[in-house]
C-alpha cells in the first residue's frame, strides 16, 4: 500500500514538474528564436522618432516609385478637407447623437449574436461527448434567444449605414474608396451567416442524432467562422479610423487593401472584442435564464433555468478573467502607436471614465462571485467551504478599492492644501498602474478560488495524496501571489519602461497558478465521491438579480469603453488624416457621454426584455375556444 | 507514528512546492523581462 502510495506521489510530482517545465519552455524558446520587438512590440518609440523613421523610409520609397505614385494619386484621391457646410443637416436630428446611439445598439446586438453561436457550439459538443441530452436542449434554447436578436442586429446595422451616408457622405465616400471591396465581401458574408444560422437553428431537431449531428456541428462551425470574419472585417474600419495604415500622410490609398486592414491596432482589437463578446453574450443569456427562473411556475422549470443561469455565469466569468489582459495589450498597442493618444486615453480627458470602468468591473467581479457563493447553497457538503467566503470577499473588495483609486483627484485649493499635494500621501501610489495590475491579478485569482471551492463543494476526494496535493496548491498560490505583489512593489523603484514590462510576468504568474492548480484539482478529484445531487432550483431570488446586474454592468461598461476607444481620435474622422469639421466634433464632458451611453443601455435593455418576452410568448399555445 | 509520517509528507509536499514554484516564478520573471529586451535588475 505504502509502496503504491509512494509511486503515485512520485508520478504526481513528475507530472507537475513536467507541466511547469513545459510552461517554462514556451517563453524560453520564444526568447531564443524571436527578435524581442517583434514579440511584444514593447519598443517604446516617441512620436517624433517614429515620424523621423517614417519620413526616412518614405523618402527612399518615394524616389524609387515616383512614377508609380503619380499614377496612384490619379487613381486614389487624398482625404478630403471638409468644411462645416459639407455636412448635411437633417431637421430634427443631431447627427452625432443619432449615429452614436444607433451604432451603440447595433454593436450591443452584434456582440451578442456573434458570441452566442461560439458557446452554443461548445455546449453542443459537450452534449455529444457526455451523451447528456440536457446540454443539447440548453444549446438549442440559447440559440433560440439569439434568433430575434439577429434580425434586430441587421436592422440596426441598416439604419446605421443609412445614417452614416446621410450625415457623413464625404467621409463614407472616402472610406468606401479604400474599403469598398471589403464592404462588398462583408455584405455577402451576411448572406452566408443568415444561411448558416437558419440551417443551424431550424435544422436542430432534424439533425439531432448520428452522422447528421456531425453535419449540424459543421454548420455551427461555419456559422462561427463567417461570424468571426464579419467581426474582424468591420473591426478593420474602426482601427483604420484610429490608426490608419495603407495610406500616405495626405490619405492617398496605396492600393493594397490588406495594408489598410492590417493596421497596428487591428489584432489587439480583434482579440479584445472576441473575448469580450463571449463574456457579454454569456451575461445576457444569464439574464434570460434569471428572467425565466423568476417567472417559472414549476419546480422543473426552476431547476432547468437555474442550471442554465449557472452555465451562462461560468461562460461569462471564464471570458471575463482573461479580458483585462487583452485590454492591457490593446492599450499597450495604442501607446506604442501614439503616445499622445495613449496619454489622452489614460491620463487626459478620458482618464475619469476609467474610474467609472473600474467601478463597473468591480461590480462585475463581485456579482459573479456573489452568484457562485449563493450557488453553494444548492450543494450538500458546501458547508465545508462557506467559512472561507468572507476572506475571499475581503480580498476582492480590497482589490476593488485599489482598482478604482484615482491617480489625480479633482480638489478645491483648500482640499489640496489640506492634503499637501495633488496626490494623497498614502493612497496616491494606489492610483498608479503597478498597484492596479497587482490588484486585478489578485482579484482574478480569488475569483478563480471561489470557482474552485464551488466545484469542490459537491465532491469528496478519494485519492491517498489529498493532503499533499492541497498543501502543494496552497504553496503555489501563496508563492504566486507573493511574486505578483513583489513585482508590483518593485515596479515603483525602476524606470517606466521596466515598470510597464513587469506586467507581463505578473500576468504569466496568474495564468501559471490557474493552470497548475486546475490540473492538480482535476487529479485530486478524479474518481471522487459525490456528496449528493446538486439541488438545481434551490437558489434564492437575490442570486438571479446578481445575474441581471451582471448583464446590465457588462452592457454599460461596453458602451462606456467603446465610446472611449472611439473618442480618443478626438476631432478626426481618420486620425491625423481626415479632420472632422462638423459642429459636433468636440469632446463632450464625461457626464454628457455617460448620459448618451446610459440612454443606449436602457434602449438595449428594453429591446432585450422584448426578446425575452417574445421567447415566452412564442412558446405558449392559445387555448381552444 | 503513522500520523507523524503523514504530517511529514504533507509539509514535505508544501515545502517542495514552495521552493519549486519560487524558482519557477523567479525564472519566469527573468525570462519574460529578457524576452522584452528589459532587465529585472537595472543598474
Amino acid at each position: 500500500m505504502s509502496f503504491n502510495k509512494g509511486k503515485i506521489i512520485k508520478r504526481q510530482v513528475l507530472a507537475i514538474t513536467l507541466i511547469f517545465s513545459l510552461m517554462l519552455v514556451v517563453p524560453l524558446i520564444a526568447a531564443v528564436i524571436t527578435p524581442v520587438s517583434k514579440v511584444f512590440n514593447t519598443e517604446v518609440v516617441s512620436a517624433s522618432e517614429k515620424a523621423e523613421k517614417k519620413e526616412a523610409v518614405e523618402a527612399v520609397a518615394s524616389k524609387k516609385e515616383e512614377g508609380k505614385e503619380e499614377g496612384k494619386k490619379a487613381e486614389y484621391p487624398p482625404a478630403p478637407k471638409l468644411k462645416e457646410k459639407d455636412y448635411p443637416k437633417i431637421k430634427g436630428y443631431n447627427s452625432r447623437i443619432s449615429v452614436w446611439i444607433v451604432a451603440q445598439i447595433h454593436l450591443f446586438f452584434a456582440a451578442f449574436v456573434l458570441a452566442v453561436p461560439i458557446f452554443v457550439l461548445v455546449i453542443e459538443g459537450v452534449g455529444i461527448m457526455t451523451k447528456d441530452e440536457r446540454y443539447d436542449h440548453m444549446a438549442h434554447e440559447f440559440i433560440k434567444v439569439s434568433m430575434t436578436a439577429f434580425s434586430i442586429t441587421a436592422t440596426a446595422g441598416g439604419i446605421l449605414a443609412f445614417m452614416l451616408v446621410s450625415f457623413y457622405p464625404d467621409f463614407m465616400k472616402y472610406l468606401a474608396g479604400i474599403f469598398g471591396s471589403v464592404m462588398i465581401i462583408y455584405a455577402m458574408l451576411f448572406l452566408a451567416e443568415s444561411v448558416c444560422l437558419y440551417v443551424y437553428y431550424y435544422g436542430w431537431d432534424n439533425m439531432r442524432y448520428g452522422n447528421r449531428k456531425w453535419a449540424h456541428l459543421t454548420v455551427g462551425l461555419m456559422l462561427n467562422v463567417v461570424g468571426m470574419t464579419i467581426m474582424v472585417l468591420s473591426n478593420s474600419w474602426a482601427t483604420f479610423m484610429m490608426a490608419p495604415s495603407g495610406v500616405d500622410a495626405s490619405g492617398v490609398f496605396t492600393g493594397n487593401v490588406w495594408e489598410a486592414i492590417r493596421g497596428p491596432l487591428w489584432n489587439a482589437v480583434n482579440l479584445h472584442r472576441f473575448i469580450a463578446n463571449i463574456a457579454y453574450g454569456g451575461s445576457v443569456v444569464g439574464a434570460y435564464a434569471a428572467f425565466k427562473f423568476l417567472s417559472a411556475k414549476s419546480k422543473e422549470d426552476r431547476a432547468h433555468y437555474d442550471w442554465m443561469g449557472y452555465t451562462a455565469n461560468i461562460i461569462a466569468i471564464s471570458a471575463l478573467l482573461p479580458l483585462p489582459f487583452a485590454g492591457y495589450w490593446l492599450t499597450k498597442e495604442i501607446y506604442a502607436y501614439s503616445q499622445t493618444m495613449g496619454i489622452t486615453l489614460m491620463g487626459g480627458a478620458f482618464a475619469w471614465l476609467f474610474i467609472t470602468q473600474a467601478v463597473l468591473i468591480g461590480a462585475l467581479f463581485l456579482s459573479a462571485n456573489y452568484y457562485l457563493w449563493c450557488g453553494m447553497e444548492r450543494i450538500k457538503g458546501s458547508e465545508r467551504y462557506t467559512k472561507y467566503i468572507k476572506y475571499i470577499a475581503m480580498v476582492i473588495v480590497a482589490c476593488f478599492l485599489v482598482w478604482f483609486t484615482p491617480h489625480t483627484l479633482i480638489m478645491t485649493p483648500m482640499e489640496q492644501k489640506a492634503i499637501g499635494s495633488q496626490h494623497h500621501p498614502l493612497l496616491g501610489p494606489f492610483g498608479l498602474m503597478p498597484a492596479k495590475n497587482t490588484a486585478v491579478n489578485i482579484m482574478i485569482l480569488f475569483t478563480f478560488l471561489s470557482f474552485t471551492l464551488y466545484k469542490r463543494s459537491s465532491k469528496i476526494a478519494t485519492v491517498s495524496w489529498l493532503k499533499q496535493g492541497v498543501a502543494a496548491e496552497i504553496a503555489i498560490f501563496a508563492v504566486g501571489i507573493a511574486n505578483i505583489v513583489i513585482l508590483g512593489i518593485y515596479s515603483y523603484m525602476v524606470p517606466s519602461n521596466i515598470k510597464v514590462g513587469m506586467s507581463v510576468p505578473q500576468v504569466f504568474t496568474t495564468l501559471s497558478i490557474i493552470i497548475s492548480v486546475s490540473i492538480i484539482e482535476s487529479r485530486l478529484f478524479k474518481n471522487s465521491k459525490s456528496t449528493g445531487d446538486i439541488e438545481w432550483g434551490k437558489m434564492p431570488a437575490r442570486s438571479q438579480y446578481a445575474l441581471i446586474l451582471l448583464a446590465v454592468s457588462f452592457t454599460w461598461l461596453m458602451g462606456l469603453m467603446g465610446y472611449v476607444r472611439s473618442a480618443i481620435r478626438q476631432h478626426w474622422h481618420v486620425n491625423s488624416i481626415m479632420r472632422d469639421s462638423s459642429p459636433e466634433a468636440f469632446t463632450p464632458t464625461i457626464g454628457y457621454a455617460a448620459n448618451i451611453v446610459s440612454i443606449s443601455t436602457i434602449l438595449f435593455m428594453l429591446l432585450v426584455i422584448f426578446i425575452f418576452w417574445l421567447a415566452q410568448f412564442a412558446a405558449k399555445k392559445q387555448a381552444e375556444h | 507514528m503513522v500520523g507523524e509520517r503523514r504530517g511529514g509528507m504533507k509539509s514535505g509536499a508544501f515545502f517542495a512546492a514552495l521552493v519549486g514554484s519560487g524558482i519557477y516564478f523567479f525564472l519566469v520573471d527573468v525570462l519574460l523581462m529578457k524576452l522584452q529586451g528589459l532587465t529585472l535588475f537595472p543598474k
